[in-house]
């Protein structure tokens, strides 16, 4: 009866010690695992003189020329880690088109400055511009002189906006693309800022 | 710092490359799990690496007959950020590697506790009818002891 019973015994051992241990693992492996979170990257402007007008035809951003604006533009990273950002800085009139979620504007750029930005940080660039010029075409039109960043640039038209975009480097193609995330389903990350010239 | 692929080696061109190298291994330690804390006094030499490059690179292209010194100047600056580019990617390595061994040995120390606690539970209610039977056997004999030591005479 003894002898039967030490086997017994061992293999009901065995059953609870698997089963004990598979939980108990399982319990491990659920704390050991960093916590599921949403990564994603985020870019806003502000103004300390308030010129920032988001919205069409701009109400609260009129410049008139020999204007200088200082502007930054912030750069918010939660990716998980850290991220090399490019912001490419366009120009545009009411006939040119804008980024959109997936694909950025066709626009040429005006300057595109780089940083690094830490995981969990918001980091900062500064956008100066210079209305130099303005100058009355027909229907209504204007051209502009500006510099941005001390690079002179020159638009004609009407219902001017900058637009700037988001772009991150990506090791796969060794270059910067457009958004965030992998470059075949990136999120594309984008803002305009309209103005209304004045000589 | 445009992403065009130069064959020629210039500072100017390895202090890109090295910006680069410095990233991966920063995503690297990330990846092995070191913290935040430490990672972010390296973003902030990859970004003063960074404007160096960038002012080399606006130096290299300045005219030599109108700024003689400015290539000497590119060159000097291309240099700056490859040493902190090189910094950065040894550090980020070495971060790398000690969160990685810190996690190995948190990661078996976690699984050691689940198995040893694991062991204890299935021996726990394997032996608990022996465990019982103790107690009940401990508490009879304490009863006894008890019972006797009031009434002597028995």
């Amino acid at each position: 009866m003894e002898r039967r019973i030490l086997p017994d015994k061992l293999a009901a051992f065995l059953i609870l010690l698997i089963s004990f241990a598979a939980i108990f693992s399982s319990a491990t492996f659920y704390i050991l695992s960093p916590s599921a979170s949403q990564p994603f990257m985020a870019m806003g402007i502000y103004s300390r003189t308030g010129l920032v007008g988001y919205t069409e035809p701009a109400t609260n951003s009129n410049v008139t020329s020999g204007d200088r604006l200082n502007w930054t533009l912030t750069v918010t990273n939660s990716m998980g880690s850290a991220q090399f950002v490019m912001i490419v800085a366009r120009i545009a009139n009411s006939t040119l088109s804008s980024s959109n979620s997936t694909t950025p504007s066709s626009l040429p750029k005006i300057i595109t400055p780089e940083l690094f930005v830490g995981d969990g940080e918001t980091s900062n660039v500064n956008f100066t511009w210079t209305l130099q010029s303005v100058t009355p075409q027909s229907g209504g039109r204007l051209l502009l002189n500006l510099t941005v960043q001390g690079n002179p640039v020159t638009i004609a038209g009407d219902n001017f906006r900058f637009i700037f975009e988001l772009w991150t480097y990506d090791f796969v193609c060794s270059c910067f693309h457009y958004g965030y995330g992998p470059q075949n389903a990136s999120t594309g990350v984008w803002l305009q800022v309209w103005f209304n010239p004045s000589g | 710092m445009n992403t065009e692929h130069v064959s020629a080696q210039t500072p100017i061109t390895t202090a890109k490359a090295d910006l680069v190298a410095a990233f991966q291994s920063i995503q690297t330690a990330q990846g092995q799990g070191a913290s935040n804390t430490d990672i972010l006094p390296l973003i902030a030499q990859l970004n003063t690496a960074l404007q160096y490059e960038e002012n080399a690179t606006i130096l290299e292209q300045q005219d030599p007959n109108t700024c003689p010194g400015c290539h000497s100047a590119a060159d000097a600056d291309a240099v700056q950020s490859i040493n902190l580019s090189t910094n950065v990617s040894l550090q980020a390595q070495r971060l790398g590697d000690e969160a990685q061994s810190a996690s190995l040995r948190r990661s078996a120390l976690a699984y050691g506790i689940a198995l040893g606690t694991a062991t204890l539970a299935a021996f726990g209610v394997v032996e608990a009818p022996r465990l019982r039977r103790f107690i009940k056997k401990r508490q009879l004999r304490r009863a006894r002891f008890e019972h006797g030591e009031e009434n002597p005479a028995r």
